[in-house]
């Protein structure tokens, strides 16, 4: 049969123009969508924590002192958060902000001991350290030259650990500044800490930039795919090497902001920072392989751990049970994810017999 | 070896249901409010190749998936020789049928015979893995299929299509009593089809059942015994082949009737200047010397087989391969772009060949997909304009018939063929002025594909000029204004389309010369 007839035949196809379409006819509703988005149900959680700890401690949780002690102490946490999700949104990830931190109280203090410099301006040059020195090492190395995130991170990880060593010796050092911890660190504007109206303050930049610039869909595109973002003319190199930029210049806040505390910049600062960073991130809905997720999703899954450590303290549990209840809590969200992508018949649970064949 | 449809099954002499291999009755399967069965029946014999047909969305490969045992469905029955057969027990479905879709399922770092023989135990000797055993059996397994291929070769090392014939090996070795090919002709050469259709009767001679699936029609006149066709989830019609013509089988797949259509006449304007030269394109070892030219208001059709370097060589052009050198010439002669972005700014669009993983980003709105090379480049801290945005999505949406819902829709939940098209509308936002496509419509129904042709002519009518390649050369006859033949990765000739035949051209791009 001749081909054109073939296109004869195609061409009626195109004139009816509906032909069926089953994907098509039945759109999922945008309340589906709601239903189903994890800031969704990780709201919902936040909530149910909040009322149970409302109802439990009667006096002494739900009191505006004690929502402004969660809300300081969260603040360090949620800044390195921000960072971090703008790393995993381009499906990377970075093991480095917490040595990175660390490394960054220290060129505070050298600035303000050393060079005498004004606080503020050694605060800013801080901040653009942070972010130098992610996007020339991290992004850098993992952007242009294309290496593996997980080995690079883990490298420069080790790296500015030695480095703090070597400046500190393993010694805090006190910061020769009374402005930072009275007026910056325990100063209030309307009632409310200068590090938590900081960490607004950036997540609302955050939030903007990555919703309503182009550069906030690049990363989004460079996430999702990074070889159709490349070949639509978006320069990737130079948005994944922005993104560890990012991550590197919060993780600074997020040091001073922790330094400002105790008035010391410390070696130990951001020990944990990292895996807490990454479990409130990831709990937010964000995703590992990159190109999904929000800011929004990281705020609420910071906020989460923020009450369940407040709220487990006050009723007299130790960072122990924190941990565990922690742990088990970012397990059950993968679980959680899974049944929600693929429904309860996909869960196999045996354990010691494995399936024949790929299904 | 023809069977009758299973309404004539009671004719003396000719099998009937109580001989049929597999039997599904009311197969019905919905994924959340979509319903991808409504209660399809499908009935294949031993011995027999079945052509399953449908466009996107008619439920095909929801069907195979629970033939095959990896999809349960919600409601209906199956049996196998008789036997009735529990959805949840897909093991027995997984024993008796093997699949081959176009989603490879290799293992890349592993042998062709390693790959082939993964299901089976591995031969041992002295308690451990008898090597030479374990490559007699894979190349016994090659040459069934007639492949000159080492079984010692390491398989991400392969060409595409030779993976996809390890893979129909590697089924074909399981010897289930029924195979179903999904599609497994799109990235075979001609010589390959025709070896796997020796392949595929021989197996059919021998008993086994073969459920076929292409998106080429011939294919399905020239290789299979009976045709199946969906509609919407539902079985249309099941007869013997031959009691098919093109026109019933299409008007039973689309569910109206169609009528003649004629190729547009040529409008190429060669007294014109061209509007792109390409000279002297080298890419590493798979593009040499490449040179050829387009003029305003034509279609090239880059002829080639899988592997000649056609998609190299518009990727060179388009700036996406920093190794690539070469010339340029769109108003003066300059290097080749550095970038797609570079590129884009002298006026070229590329769609390229693989749009789920090299053209769109699936889990972003089809108004984001439409408008990403429009606004890149540039300060990137500036506002989106959504409403702008909006402007052009809707314009872009409208004009090439995309059937969207809404335009924040994902476009991975989007069919291939309005998929294809909003990876075409986010070039065309660019306004290019060569626009080269890579496979335009690889994996697109007929309606949607006939739709894209359209879209491709309309772009030519308004002056560009088109360069499409593809494997496919009817398709390549449909579009093309002029043809150029890669060979090896060098250009072996040109021809107008009045000198073309596909005989002609397929000669020449098998390094028969002119």
């Amino acid at each position: 049969m001749s081909n054109d007839l073939e296109n004869a035949l195609a061409t009626e196809a195109a004139g009816a123009g509906d032909s069926p379409d089953v994907a098509l006819s039945t759109r999922p509703p945008i309340w589906n969508r709601v239903l189903h988005s994890r800031v969704t149900s990780i709201s919902v959680l936040l909530i149910l924590l909040l009322v149970f700890f409302a109802i439990t401690q009667r006096e002494t949780f739900l009191t505006f002192d004690n929502m402004v002690l969660l809300l300081i102490s969260s603040s360090v946490l949620f800044l390195v958060s921000i960072g971090l999700t703008f790393v995993l949104l381009v499906g990377g990830f970075d093991l480095s902000i917490g040595a990175l931190m660390a490394l960054t109280t220290f060129i505070l203090a050298w600035l303000v001991n050393q060079l005498s410099v004004p606080i503020v301006v050694a605060m800013a040059l801080t901040i653009i350290f942070g972010g130098l020195l992610g996007f020339l090492t991290n992004g850098f190395l993992i952007g242009r030259l294309k290496l593996s995130f997980m080995v690079v991170t883990l490298g420069t990880m080790t790296l500015f650990m030695g480095l703090v060593k070597l400046i500190s010796g393993g010694q805090t050092i006190v910061i020769k500044s009374t402005w930072l911890v009275d007026t910056f660190s325990f100063g209030k504007v309307v009632g409310i800490p200068i590090p938590v109206l900081c960490s607004i303050a950036v997540f609302a930049i955050a939030a903007f930039t990555l919703r309503y610039t182009l550069f906030g869909r690049d990363i989004y595109a460079v996430g999702g795919n990074q070889k159709a973002a490349r070949l639509s003319g978006i320069n990737v190199s130079r948005t994944v090497m922005l993104a560890y930029g990012l991550a590197g210049a919060c993780a600074a806040f997020g040091g001073l902001v922790a330094a400002s505390r105790t008035g010391s910049a410390g070696p130990t600062i951001g020990d944990t920072i990292m895996l807490q960073a990454a479990a409130a991130v990831l709990i937010g809905g964000t995703s590992l392989r990159g190109g999904s997720g929000s800011i929004l999703g990281t705020a609420i899954g910071v906020l989460f751990f923020g009450v369940l450590s407040n709220g487990l303290t006050a009723a007299g549990f130790g960072t122990q049970w924190q941990q565990t209840i922690g742990g088990i809590i970012i397990v059950g969200a993968a679980l959680a994810d899974k049944v929600q992508r693929d429904g309860w018949a996909s869960l196999d649970l045996r354990i010691f017999t494995a399936r024949s064949r790929r299904t | 070896m023809e069977h009758v449809s299973s309404s004539a099954s009671s004719t003396p002499g000719q099998p009937g249901v109580d001989d049929a291999l597999l039997v599904a009755t009311g197969m019905t399967k919905h994924y959340g409010g979509i319903r991808a069965l409504q209660g399809a029946d499908f009935t294949v014999y031993p011995g027999e190749i079945h052509g399953l047909i449908g466009e996107n969305g008619s439920g095909k490969s929801t069907l195979l998936g629970i033939l095959s045992g990896q999809t349960i469905a919600d409601a209906g029955t199956v049996s196998i020789s008789g036997t009735p057969i529990h959805f949840s027990d897909t093991r027995l479905l997984r024993k008796n049928v093997a699949i081959v879709t176009q989603e490879l399922s290799l293992a890349l770092d592993l042998s062709v015979a390693e790959n082939i023989l993964m299901s089976h135990d591995k031969p041992r000797k002295f308690g451990r893995i008898d090597w030479a055993e374990l490559y007699r059996r894979g190349a016994v397994a090659l040459k069934r299929l007639g492949l000159d291929i080492d079984p010692r070769t390491q398989v991400g090392t392969l060409r595409i299509d030779q993976q996809q014939l390890v893979e129909i090996a590697k089924a074909v070795n399981l010897e289930h009593q029924i195979l179903i090919l999904d599609e497994p002709t799109s990235s075979l050469t001609e010589d390959a089809v025709l070896m796997l259709a020796r392949t595929m009767r021989t197996l059919r001679d021998a008993g086994t059942a073969i459920i076929f699936v292409s998106h080429r029609l011939d294919e399905f006149f020239d290789f299979t015994d009976r045709i199946t066709v969906l509609r919407d989830g539902r079985t249309i019609s099941t007869r013997k082949t031959v009691s098919y013509t093109k026109s019933t089988l299409v008007e039973d797949m689309l569910g109206y009737s169609v009528e003649h259509y004629e190729r547009e006449g040529v409008k190429s304007e060669r007294n014109a200047d061209p509007l792109l030269r390409v000279l002297n394109v080298n890419v590493g070892h798979k593009v040499h010397d490449a040179g050829f030219e387009v003029f305003p208001g034509e279609v090239v059709g880059l002829v080639g087989l899988e592997g000649a370097g056609r998609s190299e060589l518009l990727m060179a052009i388009f700036g996406a391969l920093p190794e690539a050198t070469g010339t340029l010439d769109m108003d003066g002669a300059k290097p080749l772009p550095t970038s797609p972005l570079h590129a884009m700014r002298r006026g070229i669009g590329l769609v390229p060949g693989d749009r789920k993983s090299d053209g769109l980003m699936l889990e972003m709105s089809i108004q984001s997909n439409i408008n990403i090379p429009r606004t890149a480049g540039g300060l990137r801290l500036r506002w989106l304009k959504t409403r702008n945005e909006l402007t052009v999505a809707s314009r872009t949406s409208t004009a090439l018939l995309i059937q969207k819902g809404s335009l924040a829709r994902e476009v991975g939940s989007l069919s291939g063929g309005n998929q294809q098209k909003v990876l075409l509308g986010k070039w065309l936002e660019t306004n290019p002025k060569v626009l080269l496509m890579d496979e335009p419509t690889r994996g697109v129904d007929v309606g949607a594909k006939r739709e894209i042709h359209n879209i491709i002519f309309d772009v030519r009518n308004r002056g560009l000029g088109v360069v499409v390649a593809s494997s496919d050369l009817e398709e390549l006859m449909v579009l093309s204004d002029r043809f150029v033949v890669m060979f090896r990765g060098q250009i072996v000739g040109e021809m107008s389309h009045s000198e073309a035949t596909t005989a002609r051209l397929s000669h020449m791009a098998t390094g028969g010369g002119t």
